[in-house]
């Protein structure tokens, strides 16, 4: 069990999944609109992955209005940040175990 | 459990990277921010100087500046991690900087552009700052 894999998130591991987690761990928050520019992926498909990520408690949806237009923005809460730091350090250790394999 | 090999897992490091870059490119806005608040701060406190016609000159100029500001800052789709945190660090540091040129100014140097001109630089200085630093970012 001392392999970096059995440290990989299953909700995260995803890779659309993986993507949203990526661009919302550089963000305090972001636009529902710019998660789904930067990571190319359709509303539907966006609401579907977010809907998966809010319900493990990694991400948070707050709904509000600039102006008269509605808005949405997701940002990661603390349990999904922390999540995605501990599934790209294992990501990492795969990637460095495979440079250096064991004598 | 989820399987991977080295190269998969490289390279979903490498797009996490790429999707990162992006946010942190789209997050800049923040420094054209900064750079209007540290020119605002400098002219407003500056118009304080000049007598009661320039209190009411600073008042209108400190207002438009910072609804401008606002405007601009909630259209904004992104804003980079830790920007909640830095940002109140500049305006508390502003705040307190304004305070000490503000208080002793009225009091003791109405018009005393010697006195009013460096207060101006110095409360420029946190939002001039923070566009350099997260300029560098």
């Amino acid at each position: 069990m001392n392999h970096p894999r059995h440290r990989l998130d299953e909700v995260i591991h995803a890779p659309v999944r993986f993507a949203v987690m990526a661009t919302l761990a550089a963000a305090d928050r972001a636009e529902f609109a710019f998660v789904r520019d930067t990571v190319e992926i359709t509303d539907s498909a966006l609401s579907k992955q977010v809907s998966t990520l809010e319900k493990a408690g990694y991400v948070k949806v707050t709904k509000g209005y600039v102006g008269k237009r509605p808005r949405t923005w997701l940002s990661l809460t603390p349990a999904g940040r922390s999540a995605f730091a501990s599934h790209c350090a294992a990501l990492r250790e795969i990637v460095d175990s495979a440079l250096s394999p064991p004598a | 459990m989820p399987n991977i090999d080295a190269e998969a897992a490289g390279a979903a490091l490498t797009r996490a990277e790429t999707l990162q870059r992006r946010v942190r490119r789209r997050s800049r806005w923040y420094v054209r921010y900064l750079q209007i608040y540290g020119a605002g701060a400098f002219v407003a406190t500056l118009l304080l100087g000049l007598g009661p016609r320039g209190v009411a000159a600073s008042v209108a100029v400190w207002g438009a500046v910072v609804a401008a500001l606002s405007a601009y800052a909630v259209r904004q789709p992104v804003s980079r991690h830790g920007f909640a945190r830095r940002h109140a660090m500049i305006i508390a540091s502003w705040a307190v900087l304004y305070a000490a040129v503000l208080m002793p100014g009225v009091l003791w140097f109405e018009g005393e552009l010697l006195w009013w001109l460096p207060g101006a630089v110095v409360v420029s200085l946190p939002a001039f700052l923070g566009a350099r630093l997260e300029g560098r970012r």
